[in-house]
């Protein structure tokens, strides 16, 4: 994909460049908000602060990172930050969606197998601690390069790695128990 | 383990992401938002003074706020404290303790006053109540 660059910055139009911002970026911030809170509405309300917080902080923007990488952080520390707050802490939701919500009748057999250990697997993904979660869902969902990772994260590289053995380890101990 | 992980981009988008969508309604809703972020101090204090015309506590406060929609002080509870103290100060709220129960708010003459003023004023209200975000 390619990345908007700091010249764009300049442009006037600030709403003009948050709307291409949305454009290109939503559906993956969507996606890796989810991956963090796993419930559908609560994840659409977070990208929207996320986007509210971005269009006010572009003026900080300093286009030494790339803008992808800058609002991914955006993303990350916002989500985090909602995970500790008070309010996730005591107030309980109501809506979780089942992973999966299709019925199975239709499903071939195979299909319904394969199916099966996709959820199995997602399922134990969502279920790992935030830290093993996050460089598992960046590295083969995202297909980040680890440096990349390393930075969305502030860790470092070794961090990266130890946590990606450490998540798989979890990983095949919950599945294949 | 590494092969089942490999195939995770697909087999997500397949299920659990497949009910998931950045909407051209979601992206309407944040221009919007953006749009009225200006106002939305004003509003937030507005609707805290509409609110304490009766008798409330911070936690009901907080909850009727949530329900209007505010959502300023959802993670940061705080705030909410810090502004009714300002209120309290400036004399437009007053604050009573019941023998062993939570701190009640309640607007005063002044405060309804100024509500008055700033409802009347809709479009000027930034001005009559600035002075109070700021004194």
């Amino acid at each position: 994909m390619e990345e908007l660059t700091a010249e764009v910055i300049e442009t006037e139009d600030k709403e003009a460049l948050i709307d291409e911002i949305m454009i290109r970026y939503g559906q993956e911030i969507l996606q890796l908000v989810y991956s963090y809170v796993k419930n559908k509405g609560l994840a659409e309300d977070l990208t929207q602060d996320i986007f509210i917080k971005c269009y006010k902080s572009l003026h900080t923007y300093s286009g030494k990172s790339k803008l992808r990488t800058w609002l991914w952080r955006i993303a990350i520390n916002h989500c985090k930050d909602y995970l500790k707050s008070w309010y996730n802490r005591n107030v309980v939701m109501t809506d979780e969606e089942p992973a999966n919500s299709k019925t199975k009748k239709e499903m071939v057999e195979q299909v319904v197998i394969q199916k099966e250990e996709d959820d199995e697997l997602i399922a134990a993904i969502m279920k790992l601690p935030i830290k093993y979660r996050e460089v598992i869902y960046l590295f083969y969902y995202e297909e980040l390069p680890i440096k990349e990772i390393a930075v969305l994260t502030d860790t470092g590289d070794n961090t990266v790695k130890t946590r990606l053995k450490r998540a798989k380890e979890l990983l095949k101990e919950r599945l294949e128990a | 383990m590494e092969d089942r992980l490999k195939n995770l981009k697909k087999s997500m988008d397949r299920t659990t992401f497949s009910q998931l969508k950045f909407s051209e309604q979601l992206r309407k809703d944040i221009r919007e938002k953006i749009n009225k972020q200006d106002e939305n101090d004003e509003d937030v204090l507005l609707a805290v003074m509409q609110l304490l015309v009766h008798e409330k506590t911070g936690f009901e406060l907080a909850k009727l706020l949530r329900g209007r929609g505010v959502r300023k002080f959802e993670d940061t509870e705080g705030f909410l404290y810090i502004l009714l103290h300002r209120l309290e100060q400036n004399q437009c709220i007053q604050a009573t303790w019941y023998e062993s129960e939570a701190k009640y708010y309640r607007l005063t003459d002044k405060g309804k006053k100024i509500l008055q003023k700033a409802a009347k004023r809709q479009s000027k209200k930034r001005f009559a109540l600035k002075e109070l975000l700021e004194g």
